[in-house]
């Protein structure tokens, strides 16, 4: 079997009925809900089990013999599990070593690893979990996820390859004039969910909406959406710290704009404002909605944008209201495929060279 | 998800005047401040001002029509929508019009593009201090500095010339009138800015080095005068006051010095001015209230006058706190006649009984996660 067909059977143990590390992973993450982390690892484990080995496929030009010779050190963030898991199965295809320092608190990459020793317990032997936070330093190739601070600290300290990716925003654009969108219901619907997966932890969750349209009715429609996907998946207990600044934020947008929220819990919330450019959301399910004219070229070019999801548009007017990464319809943002080459993650052959 | 909430309508009552509220604040004010206020007459009054100030006061009005409260259906002081603080920053929230309002009160710290305002004209400002005095008498100059003769007054703020717009330097000139001393027991503005000019101004007001003195500042203050001390090599010994000597503290730092916590800045106060522990008092207020609030050292416990309710709110249910639990600070006050009297402040504290412990400052929506603030 090649690398990529052992990752592939040990993603669909993942999507086995009952297999014991998704029951594991949904007792062990606290940082989300069970049916979040359920619903998230099992779309993450699809997608590998549908892409990995097309993705070694495409790569096999640019994987070297040298690749077994190096060793990548991943240092993972902990806001979510995909990242870690993926950084991991590039390093895997690229034949290094992968020495990987779990964010504090994570279960999945030891969990991932143990799954693919179910499978070939060689090539698991490849990854080492390690907790030094040191480890880095003795790698040829780093992959860092985290805060633009820690990825300063680490970048400065070494002297092997380095790949990292920080902090990002992404956000939504919506035509909702009557013969752009066929669907309008489908789009508040992929626009709840997109908000809502991971409870917005990761830098392709949307944190605002510009609308070509009535915004009040879509805000007020994704209120809808947004609360009957947590009832579903609810999203995670917070702590203080974090409840109270969603709560700071509600205050001060209930007189600035309108609100719709959760009754009596901060799980989600919608405001509503014509007036802003930009705010930082809180996250944790909270989002701006805002019409399309204050999308303006000055602000499209100050956000650092991971991706921009869209409906209504084409691709080639949202490529000209806004730069980023990457584009893809919404219901997409939050599910990144591995075959994708942009601004997320390395590519397994960059590790080699 | 909020939907309509069952609501009992009531006629909507009339909104009473301003002369008649200040007359029924100003008689609770003048029961003194040992005086239980029972929660039905706090009830009849504050749902009074609530009345007054929906009629008139245009942006809370909205305000509450966005909550679909109004007095139709409040019908309990709890009831009262609170307005964040951040809204006095958004919105002139007054009952006063133009040109009723004759002095502001602004937020201090130094990075605010748009401070909070709070518009007063002469009856508010006679609330304010007529509501300031009692409070400030019975926990900062109670026993036997309520007849003190021969004390003398130092206060840690610039004068009121200097800074018209804050409340806290009203505050401090109140107490200065009231305690019949001279203007000039105000170090002003120029000292503040340098720890030694600090310190020399402290020793220059304190004429008779044996008769105590009462030092009010800015907990930010005294951490500069005593960053100097420490650093000035002919004061290694402090800078000690006289015994008897009172201090109260008051204020945050607003990142114009470090930042001491409260049982540290307490040491640091005994040690180098050489007052115990007793002998201090922490005030909280701030330029949205007209109440003020008093914790001795040792207690930890804010309290406020009759006058006054707090409820500390779990931010994630919107509910009172338990006892001993963390909630966001909200106070009622009703010498808030012309503005909002239920302020949302951005404060953490526990509660303690009718009281509350001071945790600081409610963390914000900042660059977290991947999302990040850009500056536009």
């Amino acid at each position: 079997m090649t690398t990529g067909q052992t990752i592939a059977t040990t993603a669909r143990l993942w999507l086995k009925r009952g297999n014991p590390w998704m029951a594991r992973a949904k007792r062990e993450v606290t940082a989300f809900s069970p049916q979040m982390v359920e619903m998230g690892l099992r779309e993450l484990f699809e997608d590998i089990a549908a892409n990995v080995e097309e993705l070694e496929r495409r790569e096999a030009p640019r994987i070297t013999s040298h690749g077994s010779r190096i060793t990548v050190s991943h240092v993972l963030s902990g806001n979510l599990p995909n990242p870690g898991v993926v950084s991991i199965i590039i390093g895997l295809l690229a034949g290094a070593r992968n020495v990987v320092k779990p964010a504090t608190g994570d279960p999945v990459p030891a969990l991932f690893i143990e799954s693919l020793a179910a499978v070939d317990a060689k090539l698991a032997g490849r990854v080492t979990l390690t907790a030094n936070r040191e480890a880095y330093q003795k790698a040829n190739v780093v992959v860092a996820y985290g805060d633009d601070v820690t990825l300063a600290v680490l970048r400065a300290k070494t002297k092997a390859s380095f790949f990292d990716f920080g902090h990002r925003n992404s956000i939504g654009a919506v035509n909702l004039c009557h013969s752009a969108i066929r669907h309008p219901q489908s789009a508040i619907v992929a626009a709840a969910r997109d908000v809502s997966m991971w409870d917005q932890q990761g830098c392709m969750s949307p944190q605002c909406f510009y609308i070509k349209g009535d915004a009040a009715a879509f805000a007020e429609a994704l209120a809808h959406e947004m609360e009957r996907f947590d009832r579903r998946w609810p999203r995670a207990t917070l702590s203080f710290g974090d409840a109270a600044a969603i709560a700071h934020v509600r205050n001060e947008w209930s007189f600035r704009g309108r609100v719709w929220d959760s009754n009596g819990s901060t799980h989600w919330t919608v405001v509503l404002d014509k007036r802003g450019g930009w705010a930082p959301s809180p996250l944790n399910r909270f989002v701006f909605v805002r019409p399309i004219e204050l999308l303006t070229p000055k602000l499209a070019k100050q956000l650092p944008l991971s991706t921009v999801g869209f409906a209504g548009f084409s691709l080639k007017e949202v490529m000209g209201m806004a730069q980023a990464d990457r584009y893809c319809s919404l219901d997409e943002m939050q599910r990144p495929s591995l075959l994708l080459t942009n601004g997320s993650r390395p590519r397994v052959g960059d590790l080699i060279v | 998800m909020k939907t309509a909430r069952k609501t009992t309508y009531l006629p909507a009552p009339k909104s009473p005047s301003a002369g008649e509220l200040d007359a029924r604040i100003l008689n609770l004010i003048a029961r003194g401040v040992e005086h239980r206020c029972p929660d039905a007459g706090f009830d009849s009054l504050a749902l009074a001002l609530f009345r007054h100030q929906f009629a008139l006061n245009r942006p809370y009005r909205r305000y509450c029509e966005s909550l679909s409260r109004s007095p139709r259906n409040v019908a309990h002081w709890k009831q009262i929508p609170a307005i964040p603080t951040t809204a006095f920053k958004n919105a002139n929230l007054t009952t006063l019009t133009p040109k009723q309002r004759t002095t502001v009160f602004h937020s201090s710290g130094t990075t605010e593009h748009r401070p909070s305002r709070h518009f007063h004209n002469a009856a508010t400002l006679a609330l304010y201090e007529a509501a300031l005095w009692p409070m400030f008498a019975g926990r900062v100059t109670s026993g036997e500095w309520r007849t003190a003769r021969n004390c003398q007054l130092v206060i840690l703020t610039p004068t009121l010339a200097e800074a018209p717009h804050s409340s806290l330097v009203h505050m401090m000139e109140t107490v200065r009138r009231r305690r019949q001393a001279p203007p000039s027991v105000f170090v002003g503005a120029a000292a503040l800015e340098n720890g030694r000019a600090l310190a020399t101004a402290v020793q220059s007001k304190i004429q008779n080095p044996k008769s105590k003195v009462l030092l009010l500042g800015t907990a930010f203050a005294f951490v500069r005068l005593f960053d100097a001390i420490t650093t000035a090599p002919r004061q290694g010994r402090g800078l000690q006051l006289p015994p008897g000597s009172r201090v109260m503290e008051t204020g945050g730092y607003k990142g114009r010095t470090r930042e001491v916590p409260r049982k540290e800045l307490h040491a640091l106060i005994s040690a180098k001015l050489g007052v115990p522990r007793t002998a201090i008092v922490s005030e909280y207020g701030m330029c949205e209230l007209s109440s003020q609030f008093y914790a001795a050292s040792q207690s930890a416990v804010f309290h406020g006058p009759p006058w006054t309710r707090v409820r500390l709110i779990n931010p994630e249910t919107d509910r009172e706190a338990r006892e001993g639990e963390r909630g966001l600070i909200r106070i009622f006050d009703l010498a808030n006649r012309a503005s909002v009297i239920a302020i949302q402040t951005e404060d953490i504290g526990v509660r303690r009984g009718d009281g509350f412990e001071l945790l600081g400052r409610a963390p914000q929506a900042e660059a977290r996660g991947c999302s990040l603030m850009v500056p536009l």
